[in-house]
């Protein structure tokens, strides 16, 4: 691989994050005026989505049909669906609590009420800290069994 | 013996229909397919059939992590990260380069492991098999651990 590239070789390329997920197209550039030095890109995640800034610490190589990326975007985990050990369906990921760049908590929409008709069932928002998820990928698995129905459930906020 | 007649829960075990067309997650929580079936041996379950897309799948139950099923959108979640889901994935080497698609994994014997993934570019392009040591990272797409020059 040549050492030296132009932004040629980088906009329109394609970011793919350490698990190899499409994130989008490279963008734009972002240069320090006075510095003269590359300080990040710019990726479009498409329509709807807003755009993800990845500063250089992130990039792990500009390659050459792809730009990999080192650390997974937080960002990445709102929407996706929420299951117990025991494949119990919990909600979906609405916002993320974090700390010093650390994942700290999901916050996850619950149905509370099973109710037969969608309006009569009551919707909150539950907190689950990290130490009680198993797995972070296509879904998010927890370690405990009925998580719902356990009392210790943290931080119940009602909306 | 023990029967229970019109009894709306069964107090042990669970019902076919209440595992049947359920959806099943891998213990990454990927989509594995939906459970179409279930087989028996000498009286006891034995493993379940899956179908993903229009491919047949069959698991053996060492695979199911729990067979306990709690509300309507629960799902089944399998213990292992099934090797037929690698196929379409998008297979990029070390350079950031992209070699393809999988269009077939080369499973070893009945296991889920495999020996080759076989990766194609485009329609007409040849597929170029890359071994299983090759492989860095698997998770959703293939990152190659070398830098390949096609």
């Amino acid at each position: 691989m040549e050492k030296i590239i132009t932004s040629d070789d980088i906009l329109g390329k394609e970011a793919i994050d350490p698990e190899g997920e499409y994130l989008g197209i490279v963008m734009k550039l972002h240069i320090d005026r006075e510095k003269k030095i590359l300080l990040g890109i710019t990726v479009d995640q498409g329509f709807m989505k807003p755009d993800l800034y990845v500063g250089l610490d992130y990039i792990e190589r500009f390659g050459i049909d792809a730009v990999l990326i080192n650390k997974i975007p937080m960002e990445k985990y709102i929407g996706l669906r929420v299951y117990d050990a025991s494949g119990g369906y919990c909600g979906v990921i609405q916002e993320l609590e974090e700390r010093d760049g650390r994942l700290e908590k999901i916050c996850v929409r619950v149905k509370l009420a099973e109710g037969g008709k969608r309006q009569s069932a009551e919707k909150s928002l539950i907190k689950i800290p990290i130490r009680d998820i198993a797995e972070i990928g296509y879904s998010i698995l927890l370690k405990k069994s009925n998580y719902l129905e356990f009392s210790s459930v943290p931080e119940l906020e009602e909306r | 013996m023990k029967i229970y007649i019109a009894n709306k829960i069964f107090p042990e075990g669970i019902s076919f229909w209440s595992i049947f067309w359920r959806k099943t997650l891998s213990r990454s929580g990927e989509y594995c397919g939906r459970i179409s079936g279930i087989n028996f041996s000498e009286g006891s379950l034995v493993g379940i059939n899956l179908l993903y897309g229009t491919k047949k799948i069959w698991l053996g139950l060492d695979c199911v992590q729990t067979l306990e099923i709690s509300g309507k959108k629960s799902a089944l979640i399998l213990n292992i990260d099934p090797v037929y889901l690698m196929e379409g994935k998008r297979v990029y080497d070390s350079d950031g380069r992209k070699l393809g698609r999988v269009i077939r994994v080369i499973q070893k014997g009945p296991h889920n492991d495999f020996d080759f993934i076989l990766v194609k570019k485009g329609f007409f392009s040849k597929p170029i098999s890359f071994k299983k040591e090759l492989v860095q990272v698997m998770k959703k797409n293939i990152i190659l651990r070398d830098s390949i020059s096609v």
